[in-house]
């Protein structure tokens, strides 16, 4: 796309400050962004690990996502978050404004914005699925393998997402580690749940992958550097031969 | 290299001054122009490059094809069918990288980044190992990237200039700041153009398993005078 793209910009130089703009969009190529998922600070949760990557063609976005540790057979939340005043990092022990020792939901969203995608098994991928606890994967074994495709959003979110502004959040967390979703605590977003069930476990940033090659090297260890010793041997070689050729024709010309 | 074994053997009265003089003008310019050529900057030779049969200029065919959807995982190319390579690793960054069939050991590691090209910064010097930070370390889902020097300008040998030299079945280990060793065994090492990039095999590989990805560069040297192609090794999580 890209390509044509550019092509069309390049066959049409008269126009093409309309053409830029015309095509703009489609001048953007495939972006992925992705994440290292970190342990949220102070939740307990310093075992879980996970990576995350989104591809963002257009406005389609592909996610996939690996993610260990958490606690077996419950199902975890997990969205894309993004907010334009956010801070568009995770969650450090200084968010905890209510001082209960834990990140919770809302005080999560300072650092990394509300929810914008939820990474759903099936059905609605809107930040109206946020809480459809039935369509989230229940982490078998404490391990989640996510993959989704064809995720619409809008123009200006799969901005964000590919200029590496927004956060994946995997939910769910056992303190008391008997298994379960428990405790007195409420959640913050949901009354009919204990804070377990949706205050954050893993957090990262999607940012800009990397593409292309590497300049790793500076050259000196291959043979074509030494050009010194070159020059003067080739520069004897030529004296060398000068001089033989001389001596050659003084014979030749004594022998006549 | 030396020539003027012939000529001298044919001890004849009208060999001359001349004559001798070229002689030895020749065999003198033949040594320098083959240490030159040869012998590099006076070290052991060029960096070890793959196997010719591994080494390809081209990247192979995009993983994905049209829509890009559904994503493929697949197992690394040296995972045995029901080989268990074990848990991930919580995050914890390198603090040490050794190849024992190449003699490596490197304890220095620096934060390498997204440039605005969109390429990967490189070490600052050439005894430094480079870290991919924003991506997985080593042992969590996907691929942990660490790129090294092979030399410097001034011929210098880098962190990774035997790095062409490892074999597959090799073994990969990584201290990490939290203790643990996971061990990594070595699925292949090739060489691409840097013009032919497999990118998405490089960074954006199968998140189902650990892998890690070492970068060097290889190859002859282009008209600028830096490296054609990088040197990959491609390696998955043994054990931990």
């Amino acid at each position: 796309m890209n390509t044509t793209a550019r092509r069309i910009a390049g066959t049409s130089l008269a126009a093409a400050g309309a053409m830029c703009l015309a095509v703009g969009p489609a001048l953007a190529a495939d972006t992925t962004v992705s994440g290292n998922l970190l342990p949220v600070a102070s939740n307990n949760v310093s075992k879980v690990s996970g990576t995350a990557s989104v591809k963002v063609s257009g406005e389609m976005l592909t996610v996939t996502m690996v993610a260990s540790g958490l606690l077996a057979g419950s199902a975890h939340a997990a969205h894309i978050h993004f907010g334009a005043n956010a801070r568009h990092a995770c969650p450090t022990i200084a968010d905890d404004t209510n001082g209960d020792g834990h990140i919770n939901t809302t005080e999560g969203a300072a650092a990394y914005g509300g929810v914008v995608v939820s990474l759903t098994t099936s059905g609605d991928t809107s930040p109206k699925s946020a809480l459809a606890v039935d369509r989230f994967s229940t982490a078998p074994g404490g391990e989640i393998s996510y993959e989704r495709g064809s995720i619409k959003v809008s123009p200006e979110l799969a901005k964000a997402i590919s200029g590496g502004e927004s956060a994946i959040v995997v939910h769910g967390v056992d303190y008391n580690k008997n298994g379960k979703y428990d405790g007195a605590t409420k959640s913050d977003v949901d009354p009919a749940l204990p804070t377990e069930a949706t205050d954050p476990a893993l957090c990262g940033i999607l940012k800009v992958a990397p593409a292309g090659g590497m300049n790793t090297g500076g050259g000196g260890g291959t043979g074509g550097s030494n050009q010194g010793l070159i020059v003067i041997g080739g520069a004897l070689l030529l004296a060398g031969a000068g001089v033989g050729a001389f001596a050659l024709k003084r014979r030749a010309n004594a022998a006549a | 290299m030396n020539r003027h074994d012939h000529p001298a053997g044919s001890g004849r009265r009208g060999v001359n001054g001349a004559v001798l003089a070229s002689i030895l003008l020749l065999a003198g310019g033949s040594v320098l122009l083959g240490l030159g050529l040869d012998l590099g900057s006076g070290r052991a030779g060029p960096p070890p490059q793959p196997p010719a049969a591994m080494a390809v200029a081209a990247a192979p065919a995009p993983a994905t094809a049209g829509s890009g959807e559904p994503v493929h995982h697949r197992r690394p190319a040296g995972a045995r069918p029901g080989e268990s390579i074990g848990r991930f690793l919580p995050a914890s960054r390198p603090t040490r990288l050794e190849i024992g069939s190449i003699g490596l050991r490197s304890d220095t590691f620096v934060a390498l980044h997204v440039q605005r090209d969109g390429t990967l910064s490189v070490p600052p010097n050439a005894d430094t190992v480079g870290f991919y930070q924003a991506g997985p370390t080593p042992g969590q889902p996907g691929s942990a990237v660490l790129a090294a020097h092979v030399d410097t300008a001034s011929g210098a040998e880098g962190v990774f200039y035997r790095l062409g030299a490892v074999r597959r079945g090799e073994t990969i280990r990584v201290t990490r700041a939290d203790g643990t060793v996971p061990v990594f065994t070595i699925d292949r090492v090739q060489a691409f153009s840097k013009s032919a990039f497999p990118t998405a095999d490089v960074y954006h590989s199968d998140l189902t398993s650990a892998q890690i990805r070492l970068i060097t560069c290889g190859g002859p040297l282009g008209p600028d005078g830096s490296y054609r192609n990088n040197i990959v090794v491609f390696a998955h999580l043994a054990s931990t």
